[in-house]
């Protein structure tokens, strides 16, 4: 499966190719405030599965749930390994000493390196509200064409004009893509050394001017063609994706829910310090026990 | 002559008669209560102090006194530093001073378990060189009284045998008059945050931040109820420790207070107090249920967020009483709450900054939008992809260090788009169109729509913009070599402000955490180092580009 496939969402089940984008867009929304509001374990490893479950139902091809797992490893070992690092919660057992306090300069500075065997278990949890995220992400990514979330910023009143810089934007990313590999293959050609002739990093600082330049061609022949035939003042065709009265209850519903969710949970942070009102004690209870 | 000759005797006979006043005084209170009680009868087991005092005065030089101090049958005094106990009676021997000295001590005595009631005399009895000083004292003990129509404390039922005083109880958080809050949970207690303390202060006017007033002032009370069953009045020291729940150990967080004042000691100069403990003396006055506010003082530099156990230690004489409490302590996160709040009013700001946003679209023209959206597409493609796919990759390998290698396009390859872009379209808006026109792209490929982005995007769009605007970047007729300079440096800051502002809101949002040093480092190598260079290396390449678009 090439790049280019593995981001289209033509695999996926129907009824999730057939959700409106604003649909899409709304839910990814309001689960991403769903996740960084919630606390406890338990249910963030809920939500997550519930994105997992999703992916599940919506028919994610083999391969993407490959993709999906090493991305979503790669993010949950990154933040076990930051917090195994400046885990800063008491109580902390240190595993390893990477930098003994008092060894040197760079010891004093950061008042020694430790491994803290809690903060990888912290790292995880909290791992979890971007591996969510992540996951939620892709799904969108892998059932949806462009083209329908644009309608849907479109559909929100996105100025014509901008929807016509982002579609540009999105349509020129694969020729970019190619330019970029013709620079490189020039650059390889005019490298003067035989060693390290083939590797791309070495030619990296050098790719900017000539792409900018060449965007700038391309942006003077386009212009001309846009202006010529009135394509920039006019409003941008769209076809608008029938929004079912069944998605925007579910989005209404979503939205209450979160709400609900935010306004408990500040309710119950508000009480920690000082704010607090006995007629909102079982919202606490939940808080504290389901947030 | 004749005058000075009477003067002379005069003095004479003052300095006689003042020797003939010379003289001492023996005082000895027992039981002694600290709060000056009159107390005359003694009960059971209990420790109380005998006081002795003896001053004297118009004696012309220092001498040795002897003090010794006969006790009734059935009772004995605890072993003291500088006093030799033996059976029915102590002794000591004391300095006193020339011309005026006082000489005092606290000395604890316990009837024996077969010590019989009635009323007992202790003896007194101070001698020197040709002189003695005796003093009687006459009291009632009551071997059973103890127990006789007393109350029985609720909890725990400790051998009275074995025990004068205990800890009935710990309580925390309370405030300075012992009162619970029901509001407050029990056995949590908010640490403010100190870390902009100094800033705040200033910018509240107050200037420098006087440390030594911070680490005085309580972080908390701690309610100390203690059971004294036999009635025992002396002074104890208290001693309030953290112990990590795991190992045991004690760990650093508390302090006893500073020595030094608002007069004495200021910023730096105040001493904060030694140890990883919080001492207090305590007193205990005879009564059988007495309860002490105790106030807790934490180094804010030192304490860690987290579940500890509070160790409470109350000792005095040989006997030492333990009694352990879980603990929370809990950080304010001020720092990220500002965070959030200055991505916040970023954010209305950039809301405004969109209405205009056609208007920009307008004047830069169709094939200024039209560079701008290929530049977004360059940004997207060579930053935002490569960061999201090849980021955590790098991320698993180098962890939280990975971001210097990522920094590398983040900051240096952000900021050469940006500023080549803003030498050919020199316009107010055509920054915030890039970076919006970037954070729908990775939304519509990505699926990255969430808060923070939106935050985050919105730092990124009003701190630029006004520095760019401050700089007078956009009304600058001609951009020189040293003009720019000085603009990849405050763009250079500003990106090391719009990387602490980001850094705080994922700190707060994800409870994530990191070290201060390595917030430093970020923001001086992403931040000011990277995006300097960046800048430098886009106002170079732009002007290049102007040959292109001038073709």
């Amino acid at each position: 499966m090439s790049m280019r496939q593995l981001w289209e969402g033509t695999d996926a089940r129907f009824w999730a190719r057939e959700i409106n984008g604003r649909t899409k867009l709304i839910i990814l929304f309001l689960f991403a405030v769903l996740m960084i509001t919630v606390d406890n374990p338990r249910t963030l490893f809920v939500l997550f599965m519930v994105t997992l479950l999703l992916h599940l139902t919506a028919g994610t091809s083999f391969y993407k749930w490959k993709v999906m797992a090493v991305l979503l490893m790669l993010g949950l070992w990154g933040s076990m390994v930051s917090q195994a690092l400046f885990f800063s919660q008491s109580p902390r057992t240190a595993l390893f000493v990477l930098i003994p306090p008092d060894s040197s300069l760079l010891g004093e500075i950061t008042g020694g390196l430790f491994i803290y065997r809690e903060g990888i278990l912290y790292g995880a949890v909290q791992g979890l509200r971007t591996a969510s995220m992540l996951s939620l992400g892709l799904l969108v990514c892998w059932t949806s064409d462009p083209r329908q979330l644009l309608n849907a910023l479109l559909a929100w009143r996105l100025p014509p004009q901008v929807a016509f810089m982002l579609v540009t934007a999105i349509r020129f990313l694969p020729v970019l893509a190619a330019e970029t590999g013709e620079i490189i293959t020039a650059l390889q050609l005019r490298s003067e050394t035989q060693r390290g002739r083939t590797a791309i990093v070495q030619h990296i600082p050098y790719i900017a001017k000539p792409l900018l330049a060449r965007c700038l061609r391309r942006a003077q022949t386009l212009a001309l063609s846009v202006v010529s035939r009135g394509f920039f003042s006019a409003k941008v065709s769209q076809v608008r994706q029938s929004w079912k009265t069944a998605e925007q209850a579910g989005c209404i519903v979503f939205f209450l829910f979160t709400l609900a969710v935010v306004g408990s949970k500040l309710c119950y942070v508000l009480s920690e310090q000082g704010l607090y009102f006995g007629v909102l004690r079982k919202i606490y209870d939940i808080s504290k026990m389901y947030l | 002559m004749k005058r000075l000759i009477t003067l002379l005797v005069f003095l004479l006979l003052l300095l006689q008669a003042t020797a003939g006043f010379a003289g001492r005084q023996l005082d000895a209170v027992y039981p002694y209560s600290l709060e000056k009680q009159q107390i005359r009868t003694v009960t059971g087991r209990s420790t109380l102090p005998l006081y002795v005092n003896l001053t004297s005065y118009d004696i012309p030089r220092m001498q040795q006194a002897e003090v010794s101090v006969k006790l009734p049958g059935g009772f004995s005094a605890l072993p003291k530093e500088g006093w030799q106990i033996y059976k029915g009676g102590a002794s000591a021997y004391w300095q006193t001073e020339a011309w005026y000295g006082q000489n005092f001590d606290l000395l604890y005595l316990q009837a024996d378990e077969g010590a019989v009631s009635g009323t007992k005399e202790i003896e007194i009895t101070v001698s020197g060189n040709g002189w003695e000083e005796r003093k009687s004292i006459n009291f009632t003990y009551d071997a059973a009284g103890e127990t006789i129509g007393q109350p029985q404390p609720e909890g725990r039922k400790p051998d009275k045998a074995k025990f004068n005083w205990y800890i009935q109880s710990v309580t925390l958080p309370v405030d300075v008059y012992g009162r619970r809050d029901d509001r407050a949970e029990n056995g949590v207690v908010y640490v403010r945050d100190t870390t902009f303390e100094s800033f705040r202060n200033r910018m509240k006017g107050d200037g420098a931040t006087n440390w030594s007033a911070v680490f005085n002032h309580p972080a908390t009370f701690l309610l100390l109820d203690m059971r004294n069953p036999q009635r025992d009045i002396r002074v104890l020291k208290f001693k309030a420790q953290l112990l990590d729940r795991v190992s045991g150990q004690v760990v650093e967080g508390l302090i006893t207070a500073g020595t030094t004042n608002h007069d004495t000691g200021e910023g730096w100069a105040g001493k904060t107090g030694e140890g990883a403990e919080t001492t207090a003396l305590i007193s205990l006055d005879g009564k059988k249920s007495q309860t002490f506010i105790l106030p807790l003082y934490v180094d804010y530099f030192t304490i860690l967020e987290g579940d500890y156990t509070l160790r409470v230690t109350v000792s005095g004489g040989d006997q030492q009483k333990i009694q352990e409490v879980p603990l929370t302590i809990a950080r304010k996160h001020s720092l990220g709450l500002f965070a959030v709040g200055f991505a916040f009013v970023c954010f209305l700001i950039t809301l405004l900054l969109l209405l205009r946003l056609k208007q920009c679209v307008f004047s830069i023209g169709a094939k200024g939008a039209i560079t701008v959206a290929l530049f977004a597409a360059i940004s997207f493609g060579g930053i935002a992809l490569p960061s999201t796919i090849l980021g955590d990759l790098v991320h698993a390998l180098l962890g939280p260090f990975s971001g210097l290698v990522t920094g590398l396009l983040s900051g240096i390859m952000q900021y050469l788009l940006i500023v080549s872009l803003l030498v050919l379209y020199r316009k107010p808006g055509v920054l915030t169109l890039l970076y919006v026109l970037k954070f729908m792209l990775s939304g519509i490929m990505f699926g990255h729509f969430s808060p923070i982005g939106v935050l985050s995007t919105s730092v990124y769009i009003v701190v630029t913009e006004f520095l760019l605007w401050v700089s007078g970047f956009y009304k600058k007729e001609n951009l020189d070599t040293k003009y720019m300079f000085f603009v990849a440096l405050v763009l250079g800051l500003g990106d090391a402000l719009i990387t602490f502002v980001n850094f705080e809101q994922m700190m707060f949002f994800y409870r994530l955490y990191y070290a201060d040093w390595f917030l430093a480092m970020y923001m001086l190598v992403n931040g000011l180092l990277y995006s300097s260079i960046g800048s430098w290396i886009g106002f170079k390449t732009g002007t290049k580009l102007r040959q292109v678009v001038s073709e």
